[in-house]
Parts: C-alpha cells; structure tokens; sequence
C-alpha cells in the first residue's frame, strides 16, 4: 500500500506544479461552461422540460463541467504504455500495474478536482451571487464528486486497456464521451429525452457520474443521495472488475505474442 | 512549390499504407468512428423532433453540417493525423529526427502519419450525402469546398493547440482537449450564440467557420459568404503556421537519437 500511496503523493505533486496547464484548463472550463450554458437556456427553459431554477441552471452545469475535465487522460497514458511496449518494461517491478496507473492517475485526479472546482464555483458564484444549496448539501455532493470522478477513471481505464486489442483507443473514448455528454445530462437534461431512453439512460452509470450528482447539489434528499451512491458503488465495482479481467487477458496476448 | 507537393504526396500515400496495413484496428476504427457520428446525429434526431427549429435550422440543415465537419475532421486525420503527436513530440524532444531532415518541417511532422478513424468520418460523410439524396452538382460543389474549409481549420487549430508545449510545457492533455472540443462545438448550430459568445464561437473556438458558414453557404450561396469562408480558412492557416515556427525558436532539442524513413 505504501508503494501506491508513495506514487499517489509523486503524481499529485507533479501535477499541482503544473500550474500553467491548469489555467489553460481553467480558461476552457469557462468557456465550456458559458457555451453549455447559453445552449441549455435557449433549448430547454423555453420549452420548459428543465425543473431548475435558471439562477441554478449555472451550478449543475458548472458541477458537471468541474468533473468532466478534472477526469485525467488514464486511458491516453495506457495506450502509450501498451503500445510502445513499455509495459513490458513495467510488468517486472514488484507492484502492479493496474494499481500503479490508478495511484497515479487519482492523485492528478485529486490536484484537478481542488483547483478545477475552486475556479468553478468562484466563478459561478461572481455570476449567480447566490448559493442554491445547504452547506451539508455542499460537503456531501463534493463527495460524490471524488467518488464520481473515480469511477469515471475507471472506465478510463478500460478504455486504455483495449489497446491490447486496438491500435488506438480513441474510437471508444470518443463513443463514452459522446454517450455520456447525452445519457449523462450534459447537452439536454435527461427529461427532453423520450421515456425509452430516459429508462436507458438510467441503466448506464453516465447519470450518476454526471447530471444525476450535479442534481444532488440542488435537489439535495436523502432518496437522492441513496440511489446516487447504490449507483456509484455498483458501476464502480463493475468496471473494477471487468478491468481486472480485461487486463489478465491481455496479459495473455502479451506473454504469447511480445511487448 | 511542385517538390513539396511531390514530396507530400508520397508521404501520404506511405501513410496511408501504413493505417490500412493493420486491417482489423483499421476496420474496427473505422467502424467504431461511424457509430460515434450516429450517436450525436441520433441526438440531433431527437432535438429537432422536439424543438422542430433553431434559430432557422431544421434537420436538413444539422445534416447538412454533420456531413461537413465530419468530413472535414475526416480528411484532417487522414492526410494530416501526425499532427495530433506533435505536442507528445516537442515534450519528449522527438521533432530531431525531422528536423535533420530537409523537408518542410510542419508538412513532414503532420504527414508522417495518417489516422485509420479518419475514414470512419470520411465514410459518415458519404453515407449521410447519399441518405440526404444530395445529387446537384452545385451542392456538391459546395459541399466539397466546405468540407476542404473545414479541413484546413481543423489542421490549423491543432497545429496551435499542439504548438502551445512550446510555451506552457507539458500540456498535451490541455491541447487534446482543446481540438477534441472544437470538433464537439463544430457539431452545434453556433449562431445560436450572441455577443461574447459568438466572437469566441469564430476566434477563439472557430466552430462557426468550421460549420456555419459552410451551411449557409449551401442553404443561401452568395459570394460574400463564400469568400469570408475561404479567407478565414486560408488565415487560420497562416496563424498556426506562424504560431508553430515562432514556437519551434523555443524547441530545446531532445539529443535523440532516431531515424525516419
């Protein structure tokens, strides 16, 4: 364990002094955040199928911005490794190398989350110049922002790991986003969607990573907060085990074939 | 200027070669891009079925620009993919090797690869002109100048955003997102926006060039239009070239050792 604490600390480090990526990031998360903005307000208030409030409408999509970026590029890295044939290199060391891309890749998780979330909320905050929520609401929704994040790494990771199969994985990186940024409640809120695929949307774990969880810091219950973490827990468990699985047998490839 | 494109053309074709020599990842990539483009044109299906128009817009017309900022994207990757390493390779000092090379250093670096997806955009782009039953050679016309437009803006914007390490070290990530987010926003109707939003809408996230202008340009043809289109192209260009050889002045050599062939 302390191996992986020691890598969590490492990357944490390297990626607080960074700092000049983070005001690219943090510029881009405004940008980001007034484009969605103004399309939800034009799309969606008119045609009433949005149940926020329009000065609450900035908060849950500043809360599902703030974690979209903060999810750092694991599945980029894990590509690299696997198919410069780096991994070889790594398999060697007496620590694993799941374990190792995920210390790694939660510290630079970490550093974006505290520094992409302070911009967030300032900034929404200047805007609004109010705050929606209860201060309890606030803690536990930060929570489920770090577990959010999390579990969205992980399939990150899976991701990455079908570049034991694939040249480049960006295909299946770009059909999670898209699929998230729809199912997830990014570009429309869920309920614009015809009930067939609000029904689909809810057995995909892309609503509790992003709009079901920015909706807890205004709709803060604890029926919410229940099916929201009973969610979390479930696709984090799933992913985490169909990594493990994956990777073994891509293991297989590697020790019949080469890195 | 003959022996560059000369020198262009075999580059490509080695490229080219080289993605489709890897037929299951090609076919897969290809595959998997279209699925992609279906989804967010399934998105768009539904909006418009509920919102019926934006801003004038209707289905027709999303249609219209998915084929052309998917087909521009396409032939981006396809003729210039190894542009997109050029932000991993000024980090991990591996521009030497063409650097020692003399060719045009920009022209090699996004050349020497070509990215197998590129055809999955390529291929949505065909698909959708013939679902759409676009058949006039005026449309066509139109059509193709927009997707080449849009080609060159993408190009461009991925040339400043990979030149940004230059400046700000290590932010490949930043950059990634950067270009992947501007193919995003280019899938948006972008006069939608007003104000601040617009302006960054065509400079800062040059979506609209990517998308709106091209659209109107086949819905409404006129002159006006289709020069602005062609200039802003033509100078987003001209910025990421000048903003890649102002960077490359700050390149700290990698002293690797490696060969390109």
């Amino acid at each position: 364990m302390q191996k992986y604490l020691s890598i969590f600390r490492i990357s944490f480090i390297h990626a607080l002094k960074n700092y000049k990526a983070f005001i690219g990031l943090s510029i881009f998360l405004i940008a980001c955040l007034l484009i969605f903005a103004h399309l939800w307000k034009i799309a969606a208030v008119r045609k009433g199928m949005i149940y926020f409030e329009p000065s609450h409408l900035l908060w849950y999509i500043a809360f599902n911005e703030w974690i979209l970026l903060a999810i750092p590029d694991t599945h980029d890295d894990m590509e690299r490794d696997l198919r410069s044939g780096t991994l070889a290199y790594l398999l060697p060391r007496p620590i694993s190398y799941l374990g190792s891309v995920f210390a790694e890749a939660s510290g630079t998780l970490c550093v974006n989350l505290i520094v992409l979330g302070l911009v967030a909320f300032l900034f929404t905050w200047l805007q609004i110049g109010s705050l929606p929520f209860h201060p309890v609401g606030l803690l536990v929704s930060l929570f489920f922002g770090l577990i959010a994040g999390i579990v969205g790494m992980i399939f990150r990771m899976l991701i990455g790991i079908s570049a034991f199969w694939l040249h480049t994985v960006d295909p299946f990186f770009w059909i999670w986003e898209k699929l998230l940024f729809m199912l997830g409640g990014l570009m429309l809120p869920l309920t614009a969607y015809p009930q067939w695929m609000q029904r689909i949307a809810h057995l995909t774990p892309f609503p509790s990573i992003l709009g079901e969880r920015s909706a807890l810091v205004i709709d803060f219950n604890l029926h919410h907060i229940l099916t929201l973490a009973s969610s979390l827990l479930i696709w984090g468990i799933l992913g985490l085990a169909l990594l493990i699985w994956l990777y073994k047998r891509g293991l297989r490839i590697l020790n019949v074939e080469g890195g | 200027m003959p022996k560059i494109f000369s020198f262009f053309t075999y580059l490509l074709r080695t490229s080219i070669k080289a993605s489709l020599s890897r037929r299951g990842a090609f076919l897969v990539e290809s595959a998997l891009m279209i699925a992609n483009n279906l989804i967010f044109l399934a998105f768009w299906w539904i909006f418009f079925r509920e919102f019926r128009d934006v801003a004038g817009w209707n289905f027709h017309e999303m249609v219209i620009l998915m084929i052309i900022v998917t087909g521009g994207s396409g032939l981006m990757q396809i003729c210039f993919g190894g542009i997109r390493n050029l932000s991993v390779m000024i980090q991990s000092g591996d521009l030497d090797p063409f650097m020692t090379q003399p060719k045009n250093l920009l022209l090699h670096v996004a050349g020497s690869k070509s990215l197998s997806k590129g055809w999955g955009h390529l291929m949505t782009a065909v698909t959708l002109l013939i679902l759409e039953k676009v058949t006039s050679f005026h449309t066509l016309s139109l059509i193709l100048i927009g997707i080449i437009s849009a080609s060159l803006v993408f190009l461009s914007i991925n040339i400043i955003a990979h030149s940004l390490p230059f400046w700000l070290g290590s932010v490949e990530g930043l950059s990634k997102k950067y270009c992947d987010t501007l193919f995003l926003f280019a899938l948006y109707p972008t006069h939608i926006y007003s104000g601040v939003l617009q302006i960054i809408m065509f400079t800062l996230i040059p979506a609209g060039i990517i998308s709106y202008l091209p659209v109107e340009l086949v819905s409404r043809f006129s002159w006006y239009h289709l020069f602005l289109q062609l200039l802003s192209s033509f100078a987003f260009l001209f910025l990421a070239i000048v903003v890649f050889y102002s960077g490359l002045k700050r390149y700290e050599s990698g002293n690797k050792f490696g060969t390109r062939l």
